[in-house]
């Protein structure tokens, strides 16, 4: 059995357009509990729907409380836009957010109509790269067109000035299958970028990215519930890679960006 | 299953070298495949279609792709490579080619298939996405094309694919049980209940396994059956006898 899992992309919530893509504290549970058919210590990182959809702020503050009452949760922000020039209060809002159990921000910029760039968000990339909090960015939300015109060298710009951020690509419902070209240059080119799983679905896609760049720059995301429990954990756990390359995939990856995180640095300045 | 290259993807992946003996590795019995070229180039596509064949006898058999721009050399492909040197079905593409389903242009196709028996499998894909090319390839447009050819033995690649489209999909199959319309869950289609959905709303007999690699990982399609919540008959109608009664294997 595995020791560890961290599962970086789980939702939680209602989901405005599914009752089948909603989750509740039952159908976390049963997540939960098929996790630990395969896991000793599995931990699931929620993002919260309500805050995607309506209210950064209200609905991380409720996420906040309910992962409290686990061991096993942990959580991930969703960039509030109401923080843009607002660089000061975004600091403590992080910190705050950081000792409810928050561990990784997301941010939304074509949902939430903001710009993303190195330049436009620079002083929040600066407090980020500050506690080298980590960044996941959804694939969907730097697509322009929405037709795979996606934004790969904003990515770079940002991972290039702000080089203590933990830039991690979310796939979304991206068709990631087709952009190894894109990763293998922005995997050669960004030390600190990582690529999140549940949509590297191409054959050998996981085998390639880690034979060529290392299992570290891989995170496991299962994209519960929209794929089923076992999808993105079972493809990791029977990768055709080495062990101690699925352990660092499964967790020791996360656990490290997570480990990372440094608001010291920040009092410091 | 697509050998061949395509150069809008896999950039520095070696697939082709590794593709068939994983497959294996995963107990795959047999795999009908579609040459990648064959979409694009008729004659080369044959020609690595039959070489892929002959390279993997035994297992491999395949498909030759019907083009709705060179009709009549289609048709004569057909005429001369179905049934022989384990050339099993025809594969459309209405996106790639930039075809309705619904197009005269594929009438000769149907007529073919329904005289020599043959079963088609199209691309097709929800219609409502940015790709504006997928609108050709809408699952939904069988129904009239089955009403026409009730004979037709048609296999709906993808499912209808993404975005939940699969939910219309499953309401024009139900009204049209009758017909010999399949589906495939190849593809990047992993949603959570899809494969329990269609066996419950439609039955396990209509339900072929496809795995689309390398644009996905066998693996995960393989996963996506065995971990589903239906029977173990429901399982081996999807991974073995519905395809051994469609294509005679």
């Amino acid at each position: 059995m595995i020791e560890n899992i961290i599962d970086l992309n789980c939702w939680f919530g209602n989901h405005y357009l599914s009752e089948e893509l909603s989750v509740d504290e039952k159908k976390l549970k049963g997540y939960h509990d098929y996790l630990q058919t395969v896991c000793k210590n599995p931990v699931i990182t929620l993002s919260s729907y309500y805050s995607l959809f309506c209210d950064p702020v209200g609905g991380d503050e409720e996420l906040g409380e309910f992962i409290a009452g686990y061991n096993f949760l942990s959580g991930c922000l969703i960039f509030p836009n109401c923080f843009i020039s607002r660089e000061d209060e975004f600091v403590s809002y992080l910190e705050k957010k950081y000792l409810n159990g928050f561990r990784f921000l997301r941010i939304y910029p074509k949902t939430h109509k903001y710009l993303a760039d190195a330049r436009s968000m620079g002083s929040i990339y600066n407090i980020l790269d500050m506690c080298s909090f980590p960044l996941v960015i959804n694939i969907d939300e730097i697509d322009i067109t929405g037709n795979k015109v996606i934004d790969w060298t904003m990515v770079m710009d940002i991972s290039d000035r702000f080089p203590n951020i933990p830039i991690i690509l979310d796939g979304g419902n991206a068709k990631e299958l087709m952009f190894n070209g894109y990763f293998f240059q922005l995997l050669e080119n960004c030390s600190n970028l990582f690529l999140e799983s549940h949509n590297l679905l191409a054959f050998n896609q996981v085998e390639d990215i880690s034979g060529k760049f290392g299992a570290s720059r891989i995170l496991l995301g299962s994209n519960f519930t929209v794929y089923p429990a076992f999808l993105s954990v079972e493809r990791i756990i029977f990768a055709r890679i080495e062990d101690i390359e699925k352990k660092k995939i499964l967790a020791d990856n996360a656990r490290g960006l997570i480990e990372g995180i440094d608001f010291e640095r920040i009092k410091g300045i | 299953m697509h050998p061949g290259k395509y150069v809008s993807s896999f950039v520095n992946s070696d697939f082709e070298a590794r593709l068939c003996n994983e497959v294996k590795k995963l107990n795959f019995v047999k795999v009908i495949v579609i040459h990648n070229s064959f979409f694009f180039e008729p004659d080369k596509g044959l020609r690595l279609t039959l070489d892929f064949i002959r390279s993997n006898p035994g297992f491999a058999s395949g498909y030759l792709v019907y083009n709705p721009h060179y009709i009549e050399k289609s048709v004569n492909i057909i005429k001369d490579n179905f049934g022989r040197n384990g050339i099993v079905g025809v594969k459309m593409h209405p996106e790639d080619h930039r075809c309705y389903i619904t197009d005269e242009k594929y009438e000769p196709l149907w007529k073919i298939a329904i005289e020599k028996n043959i079963p088609v499998l199209s691309h097709t894909w929800n219609p409502d996405v940015a790709s504006s090319s997928q609108k050709y390839a809408d699952a939904l447009l069988f129904e009239s094309i089955a009403k026409k050819y009730p004979g037709l033995k048609v296999i709906l690649g993808h499912a209808g694919a993404k975005d939940y489209y699969y939910y219309k999909v499953i309401k024009m199959l139900k009204k049209n049980i009758d017909k010999n319309i399949f589906i495939d869950i190849a593809g990047d289609i992993f949603y959570r209940g899809m494969v329990e959905l269609f066996v419950s709303e439609i039955g396990s007999e209509k339900i072929l396994f496809g795995s689309d690699s390398p644009w996905t990982d066998p693996l995960l399609t393989l996963l996506s059956v065995l971990r589903a919540n239906i029977s173990k008959k429901d399982k081996q109608n999807i991974f073995y006898n519905n395809a051994a009664d469609l294509f005679n294997l």
